[in-house]
């Protein structure tokens, strides 16, 4: 084989190989997941370390997550009609405590960091997040200010929630498909 | 035909090679890209203020701690790691090793003394130098991080907090 021929397949197999690789652990779908509940994704982190590719998608999407003894994490990048949460809407997020030590809601921008808005807040946790008179709790993320449980995601673009759940009870590790999660409506658009 | 046959076969091998270089050697870069980016001195604890947008090091953020980060090097021997876990919120204690690895983890039920104080070294810990009969954690790697969460519970604690949080230590022996 001559030898330009030999480098342009060489080439395009480095390309092809590290192409799929990079799309693989930046891009998981809900089918990837092991827990679905409604609009709320995760994955099984027992197997980081020995997975590789989970290794890899970890290190990417939320590196220094802690084991699943620990913490269990789950993000939602829907709202309950399966469209994708965007700072151009208005969502309400309905729920009720979850049964952990500490949990939280957060919001991030689509690169997973924090959003800047004029309240310096972020989340909402079982300490600080404001109560209903039945112990529910309902959250707005909005572009425009509320009075109480307002999340800023912005103007624009898409964002993600994150759910964080220490030492949560045994019944929320065996049936974390189907635990009573916060639920994410779509209220208003801006568009 | 033969020809174009062998060069399907190289391409095959060497696609399916670099995917399994990127995805053996991904944890690690990003761990590199991390350092880099904080600009820390190896087996030095950084104390964090209150997390805000600004904290672009590491994803995922959680805005609701306090941290100690320490990137740690362990060529030129063990460390000696302490400090203080609070009273009532929640605090953990957690090691990764240089593929982002969370190989060890002990929060504040965990320690019910408050008091901690562990060993950390490379080497076999039945034969680590360790005077203090300290508990000893073995690094799968040389390299890796520490990493402390201090739960802020109540906007109210975290002076306390703050100080408990610098309570965290990390000496050579």
């Amino acid at each position: 084989m001559k030898k330009y021929i030999l480098f342009i397949v060489i080439v395009a197999g480095v390309l092809c190989g590290t192409g799929i690789a990079i799309y693989n652990i930046k891009y998981w779908s809900a089918g990837d997941a092991t827990i679905v509940n409604g609009s709320w994704v995760g994955k099984n982190l027992n197997k980081v370390g020995t997975d590789r590719l989970l290794t890899a998608r970890i290190a990417v999407s939320a590196l220094f997550a802690l084991n699943p003894k620990e913490v269990v994490y789950l993000i939602a990048k829907d709202d309950k009609d399966g469209n994708e949460l965007t700072a151009e809407n208005d969502y309400l997020i309905k729920g009720i405590p979850l049964d952990a030590r500490y949990w939280s809601i957060t919001l991030y921008d689509e690169n997973y960091f924090l959003v800047p808005n004029t309240e310096n807040r972020y989340s909402y946790n079982l300490y600080n997040v404001s109560y209903e008179s039945d112990s529910s709790y309902l959250i707005h993320i909005s572009s425009t200010r509320k009075n109480k449980n307002w999340l800023s995601a912005g103007n624009k673009g898409k964002f993600y929630l994150a759910i964080r759940m220490y030492h949560p009870e045994k019944s929320v590790y065996n049936h974390l498909n189907k635990i009573q999660l916060p639920v994410i409506e779509k209220v208003y658009s801006h568009e | 035909m033969n020809r174009y046959f062998k060069a399907l076969i190289i391409f095959i091998a060497v696609a399916i090679g670099s995917y399994f270089l990127v995805i053996f050697i991904t944890p690690s870069v990003v761990m590199l890209g991390v350092k880099a980016k904080a600009k820390s001195t190896l087996n030095v604890p950084v104390y964090s203020d209150v997390v805000t947008h600004k904290d672009r090091h590491v994803v995922l953020p959680n805005p609701d701690f306090l941290y100690v980060v320490c990137g740690y090097n362990l060529w030129d021997g063990p460390l000696k790691i302490t400090g203080t876990m609070p009273d009532s919120s929640y605090c953990s204690f957690s090691l990764y090793s240089g593929n982002t690895h969370n190989y060890y983890i002990k929060n504040d039920r965990e320690t019910p003394e408050k008091k901690f104080e562990i060993l950390l070294t490379y080497d076999d810990c039945l034969t680590a130098n360790n005077p203090q009969q300290l508990e000893c954690i073995t690094s799968p790697t040389y390299m890796g991080v520490m990493m402390v969460r201090i739960l802020i519970d109540k906007p109210e604690n975290l002076e306390k907090l703050k100080e408990i949080q610098r309570t965290f230590k990390v000496e050579k022996l």
